[in-house]
This record gives C-alpha cells, structure tokens and sequence, in this order.
C-alpha cells in the first residue's frame, strides 16, 4: 500500500518536471528559432526578467523576512554600469551584465554593514532611503551626466532574440539557486530565522551570515536583471533607475502570486506583465486596477495564488517542504 | 463561515474588476490609435508619436493628437499621401499615439511598445524634455527615425551623440537670454535666486545660469536642487528671501510652480520677477493662480500673430489657431500647437524627400532638411540639432481672471512686436528691503 502511494508521488514528480522541461525546451527553441513575434519576445523577456526580480525579493521577504523596499538600487547601479561600461569605455555589454551584478553585489554587502543593525519596517525603510539617496546621487553626478541619463552603446547591438534568452537563463539559474538554497541546511536555518530569529539564534543559526548570504545573493541577480532590462531598453535615467516603480511591481509581483513560495513569483511575473500590457492603453486607470487587485487578492487569498493552491490542492512543482521520514 | 464570505466577496470584486477592464475597452476606439481608422494599416505609414496626456505636464499633451491629426489629414486627403519610390505610388500616413503619464520611464515604455507592437516606420515626438530625450534613445537603440521639438536643444543633446534623432528648439542659452532680457527692464539689487529641481532641465539651468547671469551683472543665489513633486518649499523660499533675491530664475513643472509660489505668498515672499520656465507657459495655469499670476514672466516660443506660414497647408499661425479654437471649443491657444503642426510639416518634408521609409534613406534625407515652417527655418547642423529662437513674454491677469499674454522682449526674433514694457510684479505689494 504504502509503496504503491510512494510510486505515485514520485510519478507526479517526475511528470510535473518533465511538463516544466519540456515547456523551458519550448521557450529557448521558439526563441531561438525565431518562431516568436517581436512583441510576444518583449513580453516573454519582461516576464523572464520580473521572475528574477520576484524570485529574488521572495528569497528575502519571503524566506528569510527580510522585507527590502529599495531592490531598485541594485538596478539602478547595475544599469548605470552596463551604460558606462559600454558608452564611457566602449566594452563589451556583457562586461557591462557581469559588472553590473557584481558592483550590485558589493552595494549589498556595504549596506548591510549598517542595514543589518535593523530588523522589520525599519530595516525595509532604510533600503527605501538608500535607494533614494542614492537617486539623488546619480541625479547630481557628472560622471554619469547627471539627470540626462546614459545610453547602452553595445556594437552590435544585441537583438532582442538574444537579450530574450539571456533573461530566460537568468531567470531559471535564480530560481535553481533560490530552491538549492532553501533546500539546504542554510534554507532549513532561513526559515527557522524568518519564523523567530531570536529562537533561530538560540539553537545555533548564524543569524547574520544566513542574512548576508540573501542579500548578497538578491543583490547580485538583482542587479543582473536590471542590466539585461537596460540592455534592451538602450538608455537609463536616474528617476527611472532608481524608481519606486520597480519595487511596487516587484512587491505586487510576490504578493499576488504566493509569498514564500517559489512557483509564486513566476506566476505573479505573468500576471502583473500581462496586466501592465493590457492596462497599458488605460493610463491613469492602470495603477487603480493594479492596486484593487492587489488588495483584492490580499483580502481573499493571502497566501496569494501559488499559496492557495499549494495549500488547497496540495499541488507544488518546487516544494521546500521538509518532511520527517521514518 | 466567515472565510467563505470573504472568498465570495473577492470573487465579486474581481469580477466589479473585470467588468472595469472591459468597460475600458469597450469605450470606443482604441485611444492610441488616431482617429483616421479608414487609412489601412497594411496600405500606409505609421507614424508614432508619445505625448504626456496625463500627469503633471498634461497641459503639454493638450491639442494632440488633433494639431497633428489634422495635417495629417490634410496630407492624406488633400494630397493624396507620400509618394514611395519602391511602391511606385502614394502611401497615406496613419498616426499611432501613447501616453508618456508625464514620466520618463513610461515614455520609454510607450516608445519600445509603439516600434515593438506597433511596428511604427518614424516617430515624431515634443513636449518637454521628460517625454522627448527618453523617446529619442529607444528610437536610437532599435534604429527608428526621430524628429522631436519643444525641448531645450543641450538637453536633448546631452543624452546623445545620435544618429537616427533629430531635434529643433530652442537651447537654455536662448532660453535664459530671453529671461535676462525681462531682468534688464526693472531696476533690482541684481540678486537672483535659483529655482531649480533635480530633474533633466533644472540640472541644465542649474549648470548654466550663474555664469550667464555674473557675464551681465547679476549675482546668482543657488540654494541647491529639489525632487520634482516637493510640496514644501518653505527652507528654499527663506533662503531666498534671507538673501534678498528680487529676481528669481530657474525651471518648474506647473503644478509644483503654483505650490511654491503660494507658499512664497504665505510667507510674505515677493521677488519683482519671477522667470521660471515651463510653468507658466499656459494661460490656464496661469488663471488658475489668480492675482499672484499677474505679472509672471515665461519664455514664448510660439503664438498666433507670430510671423510664419506653414510648409505644408499655407495656413498662418492665426488660420491654425482658428481651427484649433473651433475644433476643440477652447478659448485658448497653447504655445505648443505651432511646433506640433512643424513637426508634420517635417515629416512630411523629409519623407517626400526620401520617398521611402528606409531608415537609412530617412535620416539622409532628414540631414539635408532647409525648411521654412510656420515657427521658423529648420536646418539640422552636425550633432542633428537646430537651435530656434525664444522671446519674453509677461501674462497679465484680468479683473474677470482671465489670462493674456504680451510680448515685452523680442532680442532673439525682431520680426514679432513687443507689447510694451516689463511690469514689475506684485504692482501693489510691498517689496524687499534694498529696493
């Protein structure tokens, strides 16, 4: 009886992987083989790159508790630096992606040296000040030509076919690195932290290397992402960079689609880009609707939508679950 | 029990929110699209154009896409199309509009979507430099002809060097000499107090003030830059006040203008100038200060009686602001609606000329442009600029709240008649020690 319910599970295991193979397979083949309109390519890399961007505040707020209201300071550096990299000193863009990460990851890591003396809404408002002083900042910098913002001077220019399946591979490496981690003892000692940090503490996890290691992480992929978002946008300004914008849709993005979950921000990447693509030929209206969905599905399904079904139909393609064997 | 109701109630809400969406969509046409639905998508040119019609620099928006629509029509109807050297005939060009919501990171946004989604052949683009220097580098990043106007020129430039984009206005250099202009008219202690925000024209302004301003004998006070959307200015007004700045220059968006200028009110505040670009370029917004609009100065860069007749229809400025006063039942007539209409003059100059809409042969043809149009000669020079001229204007508000505009400088355009002199603001109130 029981090996017979063990085969089972294990069959849909491996059937929702392979569903999940086979439809990753589609998108790099459908992209590459040029099958994909212009515009469905758009909106797959924005997708791929909100999954990303998701995912990595998940890890954070989700996971981990720590909840960061200015992720946009890693972008808005990551961008800075592929248009740098590529206009002032005429290097390869992908010089520029990697950079951009890198000098994002560093930015995590000098914040935390003051960030990590707080913990909750103040923790989450001192990323917000970051990321605005340091839009003041670049607002004001010669370097960077001040508020006339900077372009991406690549030769050639990337298609976007290309910059397509670059997001798509960043997205599925965050995702990958997200799962390992939590599937970890790190991730067993995250969750621990997020629950009661105190408590966490008192049986042995290192507290604040387990918080570095997020931030670090999300700061790095983060900043990954926005670079590729610049890449194919062409041009960065400080407002835009650096912008409230992106960590309201980021926030939405998790919210809807099920905090603490890792199928969450995928699905909320779908909806919000969906949504935003729709609305677009509504403005004004579209921050309206946005934000009653949002509350909406707060109200109604406050594990989001990923939660509720995990938690309703017991259905989850990348469980971190754990579970006492024996 | 309690649950469920909630559940039932989300339900009904996302449902209210569907049926939200769907009442959108159902309102006609769709808004980015023009009005001239008969031209065929697969039969013309397409011509994108993103406009702030929403948010803080609306009152820029306002008379698009009519001013445009309307030479478009005229184009289309009047002559038939453009002729395309690989067709063998005229093709009639089809306008496709987006909101910019007045924000830097939407413009670029409706840009890629207007060349991603709509498969746009040129863009033409103008108002402020908010929705002009975003749209201008997406249409370099994806190799798409540009022809923007009404943005400082240096600020446009400085987002370059461009090789699809093309711009005509005036710079911050004419833009502040037409202010200077206003300053030497009124006797002042010569001190001027710099009103600049954070944003692309104020860091310009920013830059460039002090040392025209000492070349003249001024001396400029800076009290340093503001996010665009501050609601209180309080330290910046006492700093101009402590300063004893009679003058005050610099650059605004007109909602933040009218919460600065009333709190320099309240606070007793009264410079015998204020030149602040941008802010009071419409009469409305003006109006809608009352008596503290009387007397402010603004940069004028089009109006009906301006000298000019356009390339494309013959109409005077005076013809097309009829037409625009009919159209749109308004009283009246923006600065804008001028350039607006030049910029289809050169669209359709330069595509006539190119007979495709290879973005090749466009930009050719957009780098030998000598055109006379209804606000002046454009010719682009090397770094694909062509800087216009600027004139000072001072509104006067009347007993019934009306607001009208005088020329009282016209150094950089003679052919435009002055009104009269510059009237000292504030005519009755009482002004700052060193007077």
């Amino acid at each position: 009886m029981n090996k017979t319910k063990v085969t089972k599970k294990t069959g849909k295991k491996i059937l929702r992987f392979g569903v999940l193979v086979v439809l990753i397979v589609l998108l790099y083949v459908l992209g590459l083989a040029g099958l994909f309109s212009t515009n469905a390519m758009r909106i797959l890399l924005n997708i791929a790159l909100y999954v990303t961007l998701g995912t990595m505040w998940n890890l954070m707020s989700g996971f981990t508790g720590m909840t960061s209201l200015g992720q946009q300071a890693f972008i808005g550096i990551a961008g800075y630096t592929l248009c740098v990299i590529t206009s002032t000193y005429n290097l390869p863009f992908w010089i520029g992606i990697v950079l951009g990460g890198l000098f994002s990851a560093i930015l995590a890591l000098l914040m935390s040296m003051v960030l990590f003396r707080m913990r909750g809404m103040y923790f989450a408002i001192a990323t917000w000040v970051t990321a605005e002083a340091l839009k003041t900042f670049f607002t004001s910098w010669k370097f960077v030509k001040m508020g006339a913002g900077m372009s991406v001077k690549a030769r050639p220019y990337p298609g976007v076919s290309l910059i397509y399946v670059i997001a798509l591979s960043l997205s599925i490496i965050a995702i990958l690195v997200v799962y390992s981690l939590l599937k970890s003892k790190t991730g067993l000692g995250l969750n621990a932290m997020r629950d009661d940090a105190d408590a966490a503490s008192s049986v042995g996890v290192n507290i604040f290397r387990s918080r570095l290691l997020c931030f670090v992480v999300s700061g790095f992929f983060t900043g990954i992402a926005g670079a590729i978002f610049y890449l194919n946008r062409g041009s960065i300004f400080p407002s835009g960079g650096f912008g409230t914008e992106w960590t309201v849709a980021i926030v939405f993005i998790v919210i809807i689609g099920g905090i603490g979950t890792i199928e969450g921000p995928i699905l909320g990447a779908i909806i919000y880009v969906a949504l935003s693509e729709y609305l677009s030929k509504y403005p004004g209206y579209s921050m309206i609707i946005l934000g009653f969905i949002a509350i909406v599905v707060i109200v109604a399904l406050p594990y989001g939508i990923a939660g509720t079904i995990e938690r309703k139909l017991n259905l989850t393609v990348f469980s971190t679950r754990r579970t006492l064997e024996g | 029990m309690k649950r469920k109701l909630h559940q039932r109630l989300a339900v009904l809400a996302i449902l209210a929110c569907l049926v939200l969406i769907s009442a959108c969509g159902s309102g006609g046409t769709d808004p980015s699209v023009s009005s001239s639905a008969a031209v065929d998508q697969e039969e013309c040119i397409l011509v994108g154009r993103v406009v702030p019609i929403t948010g803080p620099l609306a009152s820029f928006g306002s008379g698009t896409p009519f001013v445009e629509q309307q030479a478009i029509d005229y184009i289309n109807d009047v002559l038939g199309g453009i002729y395309m050297s690989d067709l063998g005939r005229k093709l009639p060009i089809r306008l496709v509009h987006a909101d910019s919501e007045s924000s830097l990171t939407k413009a670029s946004e409706a840009a890629v979507r207007l060349i991603q989604e709509e498969f746009i052949d040129i863009m033409v683009v103008s108002n402020t430099a908010d929705t002009v220097c975003p749209v201008s580098t997406v249409c370099e990043r994806y190799g798409i002809p540009c022809i923007s106007v009404d943005a400082p020129a240096d600020v446009w430039l400085a987002g370059g060097p461009y090789t699809y984009s093309f711009h005509a206005f005036f710079n911050t250099e004419n833009e502040l000499n037409c202010f200077m202009d206003a300053w030497d008219q009124l006797a002042s202690n010569k001190q001027v107090g710099l009103v600049a925000p954070d944003d692309l024209e104020g860091l310009e302004i920013a830059t460039r003030l002090p040392e025209m301003a000492i070349g003249r004998g001024y001396n400029v006070v800076d009290p340093g830059r503001f996010a665009v959307g501050a609601k209180n200015y309080g330290q910046l007004i006492r700093q101009l006040k402590g300063s004893g700045c009679q003058i005050i220059a610099g650059v605004m968006n007109a909602p933040d203008f009218a919460v600065f200028w009333r709190q320099c009110a309240e606070l007793n505040y009264q410079p015998k100038i204020s030149t602040i670009a941008k802010a009071n370029l419409f009469a409305e917004d003006v109006a809608a200060l009352g008596r503290l609009g009387d007397g402010l100065i603004t940069e004028v860069w089009w109006a009906p009686d301006f000298p000019g007749i356009s390339s494309l229809t013959g109409w005077n400025g005076k013809e097309l602001a009829d037409k625009y006063q009919v159209a749109t039942n308004l009283e009246n007539v923006p600065a804008t609606i001028g350039y607006k209409h030049a910029n289809i003059e050169l669209l359709y100059d330069i595509l006539s000329r190119a007979a495709s809409v290879e973005a090749e042969k466009v930009v050719a043809a957009i780098r030998e442009t000598e055109l006379e149009t209804l606000v002046g000669l454009i010719r682009f020079d090397a770094q694909n600029i062509c800087i216009m001229p600027c004139l000072t204007g001072q509104w006067s508000v009347t007993d019934d709240g009306r607001a009208e505009l005088k020329i009282v400088a016209n150094t950089q355009k003679p052919d435009v008649t002055v009104n009269g002199p510059v009237r000292r603001h504030f005519p009755s109130a009482s002004t700052l020690s060193g007077d």
